[in-house]
């Protein structure tokens, strides 16, 4: 079913808006659940919950592109699910990940949050669009879809050394590019 | 802000960046299913019987051979050049007659092909050359196997700048060694240089590093029986770059490799240059159970390995071969 079909079905309020989101979309966001959370039950609840938060999003929302729609609510619920769950458990890939982040941001001096909410990920499109495609991808399938390096590395045909340069290399780079924005000290 | 913060922001980024990254996987595999899928053999062999059954002569270089080195036996040989003659070699063959298959599979293959090469390199070729080719009326079909490539020879990219003897370089006779020679040396010796070179396939540690979609489209031209030019850039244990550059001009492949950056060459010459008519693609499991895929440039109809592995003196010292990719998976 197209995508534009199953939203007028959200805004018709029929039941079935849920099933066929499910039967098209449920692969995808169990795997960014998964490499996010590191377990296929609390995996699968933020996928029941993405579709009720999904249920009560549209109407009044038409999403532009309802892929990404919905991976950006799964995303959301499952760091909220993480952060709940940090005390009991961890997830070693997704802990990798924020430690990669944090060399983004760590200066060495003390930080300062004057960064208004919003405004990074605008300066983080604009750093991306001057990226190559293929570090662009490499970049994104890491820090948005938390994909492992490995995955990554399977997905695009290259090596994982490769893959982990490139990230390195990009990371260095986008802590440059927010501290000349003053994002970081 | 901390790294979870940031996580948290990447979340915000466009929509085209997330879908971008998603869909990325999805145009890689079905190059690589074309290039590799049977429907696209069987293809070749329709648009073959059919360019023959008007009495031409049709050569076709093809590809593959698999060895389990668990067993040591060698699979079924895929590596093949044949030449067809006369409609009652195929008929022979049974390639003619009752062969159902390849010519249903012809408008299959067509749609896979039209469907499914979306690169951006490859959005101006026409994925149904063949196909078109197939089904064309009977004028067109006669065309010579040697118009066909002067048609499609490509811009020489190895002239001397301003150069304009263009003609020169339909065939692989023309290749300057001057010229080659002085582009490859035009490379950096730096290592971070090198690695950053946009143009060349890029191997590390026996890795592709970059350039994936180059080696893609050499492959995908090579298949076509396209000219093509590929530069593949190499590194030794030491880290010392060797540069090797391949021209395809539709029956030939002309290698140039420049050793001048080895260190370890000793005392032998800077470069090598050869011309080989076959290019041979090898897989092999290793005993850690990882994959290599080797491709060879050799004067050899029968697989390189083979002939190796025979024991056979007379043919093993007749063999000529470069390993021009070696990688493992």
């Amino acid at each position: 079913m197209e995508d534009s079909q199953i939203i007028e079905l959200y805004w018709q309020r029929s039941e079935n808006a849920i099933t066929e989101t499910s039967n098209k979309y449920s692969r995808l966001l169990l795997s960014i659940a998964i490499n996010i959370l590191g377990n296929y039950s609390d995996a699968e609840e933020c996928e029941n919950d993405t579709y009720i938060a999904v249920w009560n999003t549209i109407p009044p929302t038409r999403p532009n592109i309802f892929s990404a729609f919905l991976s950006k609510i799964v995303r959301n619920i499952s760091i909220n699910r993480y952060e709940y769950n940090r005390a009991k458990k961890r997830n070693s890939e997704y802990d990798l990940i924020l430690s990669e982040l944090e060399e983004c941001v760590a200066s060495g001096m003390s930080v300062e949050e004057s960064y208004v909410a919003g405004e990074v990920s605008s300066f983080i499109d604009e750093f991306l669009k001057e990226q190559k495609k293929e570090t662009r991808v490499i970049f994104v399938r890491r820090y948005w879809y938390a994909d492992s390096v490995k995955d990554i590395a399977d997905r695009m045909k290259i090596s994982e050394s490769k893959v982990k340069t490139v990230l390195f290399r990009t990371r260095k780079e986008l802590q440059k590019f927010l501290a000349e924005r003053g994002v970081i000290v | 802000m901390t790294g979870s913060g940031l996580f948290r922001e990447i979340g915000n980024i466009s929509e085209e960046y997330v879908v971008e990254a998603e869909n990325y996987k999805k145009q890689l595999s079905r190059e690589i299913k074309i290039l590799t899928s049977p429907a696209f053999r069987k293809t070749l062999a329709a648009a073959a019987c059919l360019a023959v059954s008007f009495g031409l002569v049709v050569t076709v270089q093809r590809m593959g051979i698999s060895r389990d080195s668990a067993s040591g036996d060698a699979m079924e040989n895929r590596a093949t050049t044949y030449q067809m003659t006369s409609s009652e070699e195929l008929s022979a063959q049974g390639m003619l007659t009752g062969d159902m298959a390849a010519e249903d599979a012809v408008p299959e293959a067509a749609m896979e092909m039209g469907e499914g090469v979306v690169s951006e390199s490859a959005e101006e070729k026409s994925s149904g050359n063949l196909e078109e080719d197939a089904l064309k009326d009977t004028g067109k079909a006669k065309e010579s196997a040697e118009e066909e490539a002067a048609e499609n020879v490509c811009e020489y990219p190895l002239l001397p700048e301003g150069s304009e003897d263009s003609t020169a370089m339909e065939s692989a006779e023309a290749w300057s060694s001057e010229a080659v020679r002085e582009r490859l040396s035009e490379y950096p010796n730096d290592y971070e240089a090198l690695l950053n070179q946009e143009n060349a396939l890029i191997i590390t540690q026996r890795n592709v590093y970059a350039g994936q979609d180059i080696w893609d489209d050499f492959r995908m031209h090579v298949a076509e029986r396209k000219p093509v030019q590929i530069d593949i850039i190499r590194f030794t244990i030491e880290g010392d770059a060797i540069i090797e550059t391949v021209y395809y001009d539709g029956e030939m492949f002309r290698l140039c490799v420049d050793y001048s950056r080895d260190s370890y060459r000793g005392t032998g010459d800077a470069y090598y240059e050869a011309t080989y008519p076959y290019m041979q693609m090898s897989e092999q499991i290793l005993e850690d159970g990882k994959k290599s895929v080797e491709y060879i440039l050799t004067n050899s109809e029968k697989p390189a390995v083979e002939i190796l592995e025979s024991g056979n003196e007379q043919e093993r010292s007749a063999l000529e071969y470069y390993s021009i990719v070696y990688i493992v998976e």
